[in-house]
C-alpha cells in the first residue's frame, strides 16, 4: 500500500493550495499582454517601484558569473514577453483579488516582437544594453575538413512544450518572529531558499522553506520566479500570511517552458553506413530572459549529440539567442531529448540516403571499446545491449510495419551530489532527501535501501517532504538524478547510521526503533560513464480515421542498472513515452504573431489524454550498474529521450514525408 | 446569497456570492481539500465529483447550481476510512505518482464501477478520456481500474 496515495484519497494531502493561515492575502498578478511594448505608465498594483528587485539564477545547472539578462521581478520601463508580471494585486478574499486585477491600468507603446530564432538572429537587439540577440555562443569539438563520400544534411527543430504538471506552481509565504517562512511546491527547497535569501538580501539562517505536497513539476519547480519573490515582500511588508496560486492561463503564458531548440546540421558518412562526422549549428530561443540552464542548453545539447555512438569528428556551433517570448526553462529531459532528437533523426535519412536499414547502420557506429567523443562525453561500449534490445522488440517483424528505432543514451543531472538524513522518531524512520520528491517513486527506493542497510521494516520508513530546519543543504530532484544522487547519500548515511548503532550496541531492529539515534550524509558527484544508461525505443504508426497519424505501439527496452524498485521504473518510464510521443504529435506552445501564446486551456497545449496512449511493452534491463554502492542509474527522463526519434521516424514512414519538425506540421498531411 | 449543499451526506450552508464555482464551495466552505483545482477550464478533471452519482467537473459549475443535489467527492468515497474498492486497487499497484489527480481518477474509476457493464481494458481507457494525469502515461492507473471492476465482479 502506498501511505501517501491513501492520504490524497482521505482528502488529507497538503499541496500549497490546501494550506490556510489566518489572515491570510491572496496575491494576484497583473501581466503584460503585449509581447514587446514600452510601458508609458501603471495605475495602480505593486509595481517595480516597490520591488525593484531582480531574479537571481538557481535550480537546474546554477553556475554564478555568466554574462545574460536576468528577468526583472516586475518589468521596468518595458515589457519583453506576454504574460509578463507588470504589477500585482492582493485582498483577502480570492475573488476580489482576481476583481482587482481589473482595475490596474497600464498604458504601452507597442513594439514589434522577435518571435522566432531565425527573427532573432536578424533583429534589433530586444535589451537595448546589448548588441544583438545573441545570449552566449559555444563552440563543440574540434573543426574538421570532411572527405567523406556522403553527405546528408538537415534542418530539425523542436517546438516549445510546456511542463504543465497537473498541479500548476504556489507558495505561501509568512514573515513572522523575523523569519521568512515559506511553503511552496517544489522540486528543491534549497534551491528557493537559496534564490529567496539572495534576492531578497535576507540571512539564509532567517529563511525557512518546507516543500508542500508537490502535484508535479517536469522542470517547472525548480526555480526562483518573480511571483516568490512578490508574495515574500507582500509578506514582510503586511506581516500578514500570502498565498499565490498560479492559474492555468498563467501557466501558459509566464511558467518556463522547454525546447525551442533548431538545429542545422550536416552529417558525414561512407557508402556503408559509417559515420565519419558531424558538424553544423545548434540554436536555443531562451525567451526574453536567461538563467545558467537556458543560456548554456545548446552547449549541453552539443556535448551529448554523438549519444552512444563513435563519431570521430564533431564540430557544432551553439548559439542561445533572446526572444520576445517567456524565458526558457528545463521541461522533462532539458537538452537530453534535442541531441537524441537531432542525431537519430539525421542517422535515418543517413540510411535513407545510402538505402541501408537504419537499425544496422546504428549497430556499426557502435564503439567496441569505451569512446571519448570529441565534445568531451566518455561512453561505454554498447552493441552488446542495442543487439538483444533489436532481438528482443523482434524488429525483424517490426519492420514490415511503420516502425520507428531509436538508439539513445540517458545522461543524469549527478553535479552538485546530493545529501540525505534518517533520524529515527518514536519508533518512526524518517528520512529526509535534498532532492524533494513529488513521488516519482523516491519513497519506493528510501524503503529498499532502509531495508538492505537497517533491515527495518518497510511501514516503519516515512519519506517526509523537503525542509530546510531538518535537512540544511541539498540540491534537488530533476535531470534522472535522484536515484543515483539521492540513493547514495541515503546509502552512506544509512550506514553512518549503522555504525553509531553498532557502537552503542543496539543489535536489534526492535532497539533501533526505539532509539532517537539519526545520520545525514551529503557528498559530491561526477558523471561517470557508468552512470550512463542506454535506451532502445521503438513507435509504430498507423493512421486513424484515415486523416490522423497516431502512435499505436511503443517499445523501450531500457538499461536502468541496478533497479531499485521495478515498479517504481515502470511508471516512469510509460509516462516519460507518452510525453515523447506527445510531442512529436500534438504538444507545443505556440505563439500567435503578436506573440501571444495559442492555446488558452491546458487541453489546447496538445497534451496526451487516456485515449492517446499507445500499447507500452517496457522490457528493464540491467547493462552494467553504476559506479555507486547501489548500482542504479538515472530513469526519470528516459522516455522523453527515446520516444520522440522514434516516434517521428515512424510517422515518416507511414506518411512517406520527412518529419524534420515538431510537433507535426499539417502540411504533411496535405 | 445563501446556499446549502449536500456533499458526503452532510448539509454545508453558507452566505457566498452568487458566482462561487462549485469547486471553491467543496474546498474552502465545506473545507474538503481532496477536490483539487488543476485548470479552471474542465480540461484536466482534478476538481471531478458526482453528482446525483454522474461525474461531473466541479470547476465548470456554480455551488448554486448543485443546491439540492447529492454531492460525493472523494472524501466520500471511502467509508469509515476504509477506501473503496477503485482506491485500493490504485494504491495497492501504485497507480499514482503525484496524486494530484487522485480525485478525477477515483471518483471516474468509482463510476465506471458502478455504472459500466463492460469494463475491460478500452472501454476504461476511453470513459478516462475527461481526466489527465501528466507522470504515469496512463497504462498503470487503466489497469487498476479493470483489476477492480474484475475483482468486484467476483465479489
Amino acid at each position: 500500500m502506498s501511505e501517501r496515495t491513501e492520504k490524497f484519497f482521505m482528502g488529507k494531502g497538503s499541496f500549497v493550495d490546501d494550506i490556510q493561515l489566518p489572515n491570510m492575502l491572496y496575491l494576484e498578478i497583473v501581466r503584460s499582454k503585449k509581447a514587446h511594448a514600452k510601458i508609458l505608465e501603471v495605475k495602480g498594483g505593486l509595481t517595480a517601484k516597490d520591488i525593484p528587485l531582480t531574479l537571481t539564477s538557481t535550480g537546474e545547472s546554477y553556475r554564478m558569473g555568466r554574462n545574460y539578462e536576468v528577468e526583472p521581478v516586475f518589468a521596468k520601463g518595458k515589457v519583453l514577453y506576454y504574460g509578463q508580471p507588470v504589477a500585482a494585486v492582493y485582498d483577502k478574499d480570492k475573488y476580489k483579488a482576481r476583481d482587482l486585477v481589473e482595475s490596474v491600468e497600464i498604458a504601452y507603446q507597442e513594439l514589434k516582437p522577435v518571435l522566432s530564432i531565425e527573427e532573432s538572429l536578424s533583429s534589433s537587439p530586444i535589451h537595448e544594453n546589448r548588441k544583438d540577440n545573441i545570449v552566449a555562443r559555444f563552440e563543440i569539438g574540434k573543426r574538421f575538413s570532411p572527405e567523406s563520400e556522403v553527405k546528408v544534411s538537415d534542418e530539425l527543430y523542436m517546438e516549445r512544450v510546456l511542463p504543465n504538471p497537473l498541479e500548476t506552481r504556489g507558495i505561501v509565504a509568512y514573515y513572522n518572529s523575523g523569519k521568512l517562512n515559506v511553503w511552496i511546491s517544489t522540486q528543491s527547497v534549497y534551491s528557493i531558499k537559496n534564490g529567496l535569501s539572495k534576492i531578497l538580501g535576507l540571512d539564509p539562517a532567517e529563511v525557512n522553506v518546507f516543500q508542500a505536497d508537490t502535484g508535479g513539476a517536469f522542470g517547472s519547480k525548480s526555480a526562483v520566479y518573480p511571483e516568490y519573490v512578490i508574495a515574500c515582500y507582500l509578506s514582510m511588508k503586511t506581516k500578514q500570511p500570502v498565498k499565490w496560486i498560479e492559474s492555468r492561463e498563467e501557466h501558459i503564458s509566464s511558467t518556463r517552458p522547454g525546447r525551442g531548440a533548431k538545429a542545422e546540421l550536416q552529417l558525414y558518412g561512407n557508402k556503408k553506413g559509417k559515420i565519419e562526422g558531424i558538424e553544423g549549428k545548434i540554436y536555443v530561443d531562451v525567451g526574453a530572459y536567461a538563467d545558467d540552464l537556458s543560456s548554456t542548453s545548446p552547449s549541453w545539447i552539443g556535448y551529448q549529440i554523438t549519444g552512444p555512438y563513435l563519431i570521430e569528428n564533431v564540430y557544432i556551433e551553439g548559439y542561445s539567442v533572446y526572444t520576445n517570448k517567456s524565458p526558457l526553462g528545463p521541461y522533462r529531459g532539458a537538452g537530453r531529448p534535442e541531441a537524441a532528437f537531432f542525431i537519430e533523426r539525421m542517422i535515418d535519412k543517413f540510411a535513407d540516403q545510402i538505402g541501408m536499414d537504419p537499425v544496422e547502420l546504428r549497430l556499426k557506429n557502435l564503439p567496441e571499446r569505451p569512446f571519448q567523443s570529441p565534445t568531451g562525453l566518455k561512453v561505454l561500449p554498447s552493441k552488446s545491449f542495442f543487439e538483444e534490445g533489436i532481438k528482443s522488440i523482434n524488429y525483424s517483424e517490426l519492420k514490415k510495419r511503420n516502425v520507428g528505432v531509436s538508439f539513445g543514451i540517458l545522461l543524469p543531472a549527478v553535479f552538485g551530489g546530493e545529501s540525505a538524513k534518517i533520524k529515527i522518531d518514536e519508533g518512526v524512520v524518517k528520512v529526509w532527501l535534498g532532492g524533494n520528491a513529488h513521488w516519482q517513486r523516491h519513497e519506493l527506493f528510501v524503503k529498499r535501501i532502509l531495508k538492505e542497510i537497517l533491515e527495518v521494516p518497510e511501514e516503519k520508513v516515512v519519506l517526509m517532504n523537503g525542509d530546510t530546519t531538518e535537512l540544511q543543504k541539498g540540491i534537488g530532484t530533476w535531470g534522472s538524478r535522484s536515484a543515483i544522487t539521492a540513493g547514495n547519500a541515503l546509502y552512506k548515511a544509512a550506514m553512518l547510521l549503522k555504525e553509531k548503532a553498532e557502537k552503542m550496541n543496539i543489535n536489534s531492529v526492535e532497539q533501533l526503533l526505539n532509539s532517537d539515534l539519526s545520520a545525514e550524509y551529503y557528498e559530491n558527484m561526477q558523471l561517470d560513464p557508468t552512470m550512463i544508461s542506454f535506451l532502445l525505443t521503438a513507435a509504430v504508426a498507423e493512421m486513424r480515421d484515415g486523416i490522423k497519424p497516431v502512435i499505436e505501439e511503443v517499445w523501450a527496452y531500457y538499461d536502468v542498472g541496478e533497479p531499485l524498485s521495478e515498479e517504481a521504473v515502470y511508471g516512469q518510464i510509460t509516462g516519460g513515452l507518452l510525453m515523447g510521443v506527445q510531442e512529436v504529435l500534438s504538444e507545443a506552445l505556440i505563439y500567435d504573431s503578436k506573440g501571444k501564446p495559442l492555446p488558452e486551456t491546458m487541453a489546447a497545449t496538445g497534451i496526451a489524454y487516456s485515449i492517446n496512449a499507445p500499447k507500452y511493452h517496457v522490457k528493464i534491463k540491467t547493462f552494467g550498474r553504476s559506479n555507486t554502492p547501489h548500482g542504479a542509474k538515472g530513469v526519470g527522463e528516459a522516455g522523453t529521450v527515446g520516444a520522440p526519434p522514434a516516434a517521428a521516424r515512424a510517422v515518416e514512414k507511414l506518411l512517406n514525408k520527412r518529419v524534420n519538425k515538431l510537433p507535426l506540421d499539417f502540411d504533411l498531411l496535405a | 446569497m445563501r446556499i446549502r449543499l449536500n456533499i458526503n451526506g452532510k448539509d454545508y450552508e453558507s452566505d457566498v456570492e452568487p458566482r462561487t464555482l462549485l469547486v471553491d464551495f467543496i474546498r474552502d466552505v465545506a473545507g474538503l481539500k481532496g477536490t483539487h483545482i488543476g485548470c479552471e477550464t474542465g480540461s484536466c478533471g482534478a476538481c471531478m465529483v458526482l453528482l446525483d452519482g454522474k461525474p461531473v467537473k466541479s470547476c465548470l459549475m456554480l455551488a448554486a447550481q448543485a443546491e439540492g443535489k447529492k454531492i460525493v467527492t472523494v472524501e466520500g468515497l471511502s467509508e469509515g476510512g476504509k477506501l473503496n474498492a477503485v482506491q485500493k486497487s490504485l494504491s495497492q499497484k501504485k497507480a499514482l505518482q503525484c496524486g494530484f489527480c487522485a480525485a478525477g481518477f477515483s471518483i471516474m474509476g468509482t463510476w465506471i464501477l458502478e455504472n459500466e457493464q463492460d469494463t475491460d481494458y478500452e472501454r476504461v481507457k476511453s470513459d478516462l478520456a475527461g481526466v489527465v494525469c501528466r507522470c504515469s502515461g496512463y497504462e498503470p492507473i487503466i489497469n487498476a481500474i479493470v483489476e477492480a471492476a474484475k475483482n468486484e465482479r467476483k465479489d
